[in-house]
C-alpha cells in the first residue's frame, strides 16, 4: 500500500511536468472531439495520433494517447442524447433516455449527469486500478469459456428490460441483432455463413458501422420524413441540473462505476456492455421511477455513462498486470508500448513502474481536465438544439458517412449503411427496439464463440456448465431470471381469478386516466 | 452550427481533391524508370490499425523515412478485410498497372486462398520481396504436466480430445503439420479457436486450455514472467532474441515442419518494372539498416529477405505446406 502510494507520488511527478500537462491536455482534447463525432472513434483518434506520439518519449506518447481514450468516452454522450446517434459505442444505450430528455427540454441536465457522472467513475476506475489491480486480474482469470458464456446468457436474458415498448419486440430485436452477428466466417470452423460468396461479407458487420447507420442515417431519415414541420425548434430548457436530478443521479453513478469496471477488467468484453448491464441494473433498481425509463429518466442516463467511463479504466486492469488487452482501444495501445520497444506483460509493472504510474497519475489529470471542459460546453451542446433539425441531421448524416468511410477506406461499407439506415428507420417506425438489436449484435459472437469453446474444451460434456462454482451460481441466476415472470404472472392470475369480472373495468379506466 | 457546416464543406472539398489527386496519380502511369517515383506512395496495411500487417506497414514507413530512402510522400493506410484478401483482391483488379501502390501482405491470406474463397491470389499480384518471418511457438502454462514438444504430442496421440490446443484460426495449420509428423491424425485434435491472442492468453491461464500456438510475439511477455512456458519454436534454428534464445526449434526436436507466417511487401497487377525494381532496392537497403535491426529485435521478427525466384519458391512452398495441412485435417478435400 505504501508501495503503492510512494509509486503513485513519483508518478504524479513525471506527470504534472508542463509538457506531459500539456500532452494529457491535447489528448482529452482530441478524444473529446472525436467522441463527439458520430463515426469517429477512440480507434480512429488513437491510429491517426500514433506518427505524433512517436516523436514524443514513451511516456508523454502513451499519457496523450490514455487521453484519447478517456476523452472519446465523455465526448460520445453528447449525440446521443442530442441527436440520437451514439458517438461510440459504450453509449448505444445512452440514446433511450437521454434523448428523450433532450426532446423533453432537459438536453442540460442529461448532459450534465453524463458528464459529471462520467469523471466520478472515470476517476474512481483509475483509484481501483491504482489499488486493486493485482488482486483484480487474479479474480478475472477464475473465469473460463464456460462462465463467460452463462454471463453473456444472463446479459440476453434480461433483454427486454430495455424497452418500454412490447417486451416481444424487443425479443425479436435482439434474435434479429444474433443472427445479423453470425455473417462472415466462423472463427471455430472456418466456414463462411451467409457472405453470399463475397469477400466484403467475410468478416461480418462491424458494429461500429452498424451502430452508427441504425441511429443516424434512420433518426436523420425519420426526422425529415415528417412532412411539415420540418423548421421546427425543440426547447432547451433549463441547462442545469435541479437538486432533484443530483438526488436521482447520485445511486446510478456509483452503481455504475462499480458495474462498469467489473466488466471492463474482464478480457475481452470490454465498455459497450458496461452500460447496458448498468441500465438493467437501473431499470431494476429504481421501482419508483421504472415507468419513466424510456420516456426520458435520468437514471438511464447517469448509470450508463458513469459505466462506459469505468469500462475504461477497467480495461487497463488486465493490460497493465496481464500484458492483455481488455478491449480493441487497449489492443492498440498494447501495440504502441510495443513500438517504443516496451515489452508488455505481466513484468511492466516492474521494470518500468515509473512509466506505467506516470499513465496512471495522468489519468487522474485527465479526468479533472475533461470535467473543466465538458461542464462548461453543456451550455453550448444543448444549444445545438436550436438549430433547425433539416441542417443538424444533414451535419449528423456527413459526419457519420465520413465516419464509416475511414473505417475501412470500403464503397461497400457505404451501402451497408444504407442498408442499415433503412432497418433502423423501419425498427424505429414499427417501434422495435435499435439499442436492443445492437445488443444481440455484441453479446452473438461472445455467446456463440464461449459456448463452441466450452464444449470443444470438454469434448462435448455439458457438465462443463456446472463443474465449477462460479457456473453453478450463475446457472442459479439464470434459472431465477427465466422463472420469476412466469411466477409471478401464475400468481396475478391466482389474485385476480375471484374479482376478475368487476375488477377489471374500473381498474384499467384509472390506468388510464394516471397516464 | 456555421462552425459545423463550413467544417462539413471543408472535409467534402478535401475529400473531392483527394478524388482529383487519386484520378491524376492512376492517369500518371506514363512516368519513366529515369524519374520514378515523383509523386506521393500509398502503403497499404490491409488490416486494422494494431495487428502484424499494420505493425509491419509502419515499421517500414518509419525506418525508410528516418533513413531518406524514398524522397516522396509516403502514407499508410489501412484496408482492413478477411485477412488481406480483400486488398489483394482490389490490388489485382482496380490498380492494375499502377506505380504509386504498395502493400504489405503475407502468409495469413494465403489460408483463404487455399481454402478457395478468394478472387486473386499472389499469382494475381507482384510480389515485391518478402521481409520478416514470424515463427510459431507452442506454450503451456507454468504449472502444466507437459515440459516438452514430445510429452504434448505423445499426449495427443494417446487421446486427443484431453489436450485442449487454442490459437488464433490460422495457426491451426502448424499445429496440425505437427501432429501428422510425429504420426498422428490432426482430424482429431481438440483445436480450440481463439481470435485474439488476449483471450488466448486468459485461457491459459484460467485453466480452460492445455497448449496454446500463435506468433512468438503474442507471448513474449507472459513467458518472460514466468507465467507461460516456451516448448518449441518453429524455426530451423533456435531464435536469437530473449526470451526464446532457449528455446529449442522443432527441427533440432526432429520434426520437420518449416511453415512459418513471412510478410512482404507486393505491388498491384502488372506494376512496371522500373517500379518494382525501385522498391527491391529500397527494401533491400532499408533491411540493412541500424533502425530496422532494432525494430525487427523488439517485435520478435526475424529479417528474411527473399526476393526474385526465391520468393516466387517460398510462395509456393507456403501454399503447398498450408495445402498438406488442411488435407490432413479434412479442411479441404
Amino acid at each position: 500500500m505504501t508501495d503503492i502510494l510512494g509509486d503513485l507520488a513519483t508518478g504524479f511527478g513525471h506527470a504534472l511536468t508542463p509538457a506531459n500537462i500539456g500532452w494529457v491536455l491535447l489528448g482529452v482534447l482530441v478524444g473529446t472531439v472525436v467522441g463527439v463525432l458520430p463515426g469517429l472513434g477512440s480507434i480512429t483518434a488513437i491510429a491517426l495520433l500514433i506518427p505524433v506520439a512517436f516523436g514524443l518519449d514513451p511516456l508523454s506518447g502513451l499519457i496523450m494517447l490514455c487521453g484519447v481514450y478517456f476523452g472519446s468516452q465523455y465526448g460520445s454522450s453528447t449525440t446521443a442524447i442530442l441527436v440520437q446517434t451514439p458517438g461510440d459505442m459504450g453509449s448505444v444505450v445512452t440514446t433511450i433516455d437521454g434523448h428523450e430528455m433532450a426532446k423533453g427540454g432537459r438536453a442540460g441536465p442529461a448532459l450534465a449527469t453524463a458528464a459529471i457522472g462520467s469523471f466520478l467513475a472515470g476517476t474512481l476506475s483509475v483509484v481501483a486500478l491504482t489499488f486493486l489491480s493485482p488482486w483484480l486480474a487474479d479474480a478475472a482469470l477464475q473465469l473460463g469459456a464456460a462462465e463467460y458464456f452463462l454471463l453473456m446468457l444472463l446479459a440476453l436474458l434480461l433483454v427486454s428490460t430495455l424497452t418500454t415498448g412490447s417486451s416481444l419486440k424487443a425479443v425479436i430485436s435482439a434474435l434479429i441483432g444474433l443472427a445479423l452477428a453470425t455473417v462472415g466466417i466462423n472463427p471455430g470452423s472456418g466456414v463462411p455463413r451467409l457472405t453470399f460468396g463475397s469477400l466484403e461479407l467475410s468478416s461480418g458487420f462491424d458494429f461500429a458501422l452498424v451502430a452508427i447507420s441504425i441511429f443516424a442515417v434512420a433518426e436523420a431519415a425519420r426526422v425529415l420524413s415528417v412532412r411539415g414541420r420540418s423548421a421546427e425548434k425543440r426547447e432547451v430548457g433549463r441547462i442545469w441540473m435541479s437538486k432533484e436530478d443530483w438526488r436521482r443521479s447520485a445511486g446510478p453513478w456509483g452503481r455504475g462505476s462499480v458495474v462498469g469496471f467489473v466488466i471492463g477488467v474482464m478480457p475481452g468484453i470490454g465498455p459497450s456492455l458496461a452500460s447496458y448491464v448498468s441500465y438493467i441494473l437501473e431499470k431494476t433498481v429504481n421501482r419508483k421511477h421504472r415507468r419513466e425509463f424510456g420516456k426520458g429518466a435520468i437514471e438511464g442516463v447517469a448509470g450508463p455513462e458513469a459505466a462506459n467511463n469505468a469500462g475504461v479504466g477497467g480495461a487497463l486492469v488486465p493490460m497493465f498486470t496481464l500484458g492483455i488487452p481488455g478491449s480493441s482501444t487497449t489492443a492498440l495501445l498494447l501495440f504502441v508500448f510495443t513500438m517504443y520497444g516496451l515489452q508488455p506483460g505481466p513484468q511492466l509493472l516492474e521494470t518500468n513502474s515509473t512509466l506505467v504510474f506516470g499513465i496512471i497519475a495522468s489519468l487522474y489529470i485527465g479526468n479533472v481536465a475533461l470535467l473543466a471542459l465538458n461542464l462548461p460546453l453543456v451550455g453550448l451542446f444543448a444549444q445545438l438544439l436550436r438549430i433547425p433539425t433539416p441542417h443538424l441531421y444533414l451535419g449528423v448524416t456527413a459526419f457519420a458517412v465520413l465516419g464509416v468511410y475511414v473505417l475501412k477506406f470500403s464503397q461497400f461499407d457505404l451501402y451497408v449503411m444504407i442498408a442499415f439506415g433503412v432497418l433502423g428507420f423501419l425498427i424505429a417506425r414499427y417501434g422495435f427496439s435499435a439499442a436492443t438489436l445492437v445488443l444481440g449484435m455484441v453479446l452473438g459472437p461472445l455467446l456463440e464463440q464461449n459456448l463452441e469453446r466450452a464444449l470443444n474444451i470438454s469434448g462435448g460434456d455439458p457438465a462443463v456448465f456446472v463443474e465449477r462454482p462460479i457456473s453453478r451460481v450463475l446457472v442459479v441466476l439464470i434459472v431465477v431470471v427465466l422463472l420469476v415472470p412466469l411466477l409471478s404472472l401464475l400468481a396475478r392470475r391466482r389474485r385476480d381469478r375471484r374479482p376478475l369480472v368487476d375488477a377489471a373495468a374500473p381498474g384499467s379506466e384509472r390506468a388510464e386516466k394516471k397516464e | 452550427m456555421a462552425v459545423n457546416r463550413s467544417a462539413v464543406r471543408v472535409r467534402l472539398a478535401a475529400a473531392a481533391a483527394g478524388l482529383a489527386v487519386l484520378a491524376s496519380c492512376t492517369a500518371q502511369n506514363s512516368v519513366s524508370a529515369e524519374n520514378y517515383p515523383r509523386s506521393a506512395v500509398r502503403l497499404v496495411a490491409p488490416a486494422a490499425a494494431g495487428g502484424g500487417y499494420d505493425t509491419t506497414a509502419r515499421t517500414i514507413l518509419e525506418v525508410v523515412k528516418d533513413d531518406d530512402l524514398v524522397e516522396v510522400p509516403m502514407t499508410v493506410e489501412n484496408r482492413d478485410g478477411a485477412d488481406g484478401s480483400v486488398w489483394m483482391a482490389e490490388m489485382s483488379s482496380s490498380f492494375e498497372g499502377a506505380d504509386n501502390v504498395i502493400s504489405v501482405g503475407g502468409t495469413a491470406s494465403m489460408y483463404n486462398d487455399v481454402r478457395g474463397e478468394t478472387e486473386a491470389t499472389f499469382h494475381d499480384v507482384t510480389p515485391i520481396a518478402a521481409l520478416i518471418t514470424e515463427y510459431y511457438v507452442l506454450v503451456v502454462p507454468a504449472d502444466s504436466p507437459y515440459d516438452s514438444l514430445d510429452d504434448v504430442l505423445q499426449a495427443v496421440l494417446d487421446d486427443p480430445q484431453s489436450v485442449p490446443v487454442g490459437g488464433g484460426s490460422l495457426d491451426r495449420a502448424v499445429f496440425d503439420l505437427l501432429v501428422l509428423a510425429a504420426g498422428g491424425d490432426p482430424s482429431q485434435t481438440n483445436f480450440v479457436v481463439y481470435p485474439t491472442g488476449a483471450e488466448q492468453v486468459v485461457g491459459l491461464l484460467n485453466g480452460d486450455l492445455a497448449v496454446g500456438v500463435s506468433g512468438t510475439p503474442e507471448f513474449a511477455g507472459q513467458i518472460a514472467s514466468g507465467d507461460l512456458q516456451a516448448l518449441a519454436v518453429t524455426s530451423d534454428e533456435r531464435l536469437s532474441g530473449e526470451p526464446y534464445d532457449d528455446v529449442p526449434s522443432v527441427t533440432e526436436l526432429g520434426y520437420e515442419v518449416s511453415l512459418a507466417n513471412w510478410r512482404c511487401v507486393y505491388g498491384p497487377a502488372g506494376m512496371p518494372d522500373y517500379a518494382v525494381r525501385y522498391w527491391r532496392g529500397v527494401l533491400e537497403e532499408m533491411v540493412g539498416t541500424d533502425a530496422w535491426g532494432a525494430a525487427a529485435e523488439r517485435n520478435q521478427w526475424e529479417t528474411t529477405f527473399t526476393t526474385g525466384p526465391d520468393l516466387t519458391e517460398l510462395i509456393d512452398t507456403t501454399y503447398q505446406e498450408i495445402e498438406d495441412a488442411y488435407r490432413a485435417a479434412g479442411v479441404i478435400d
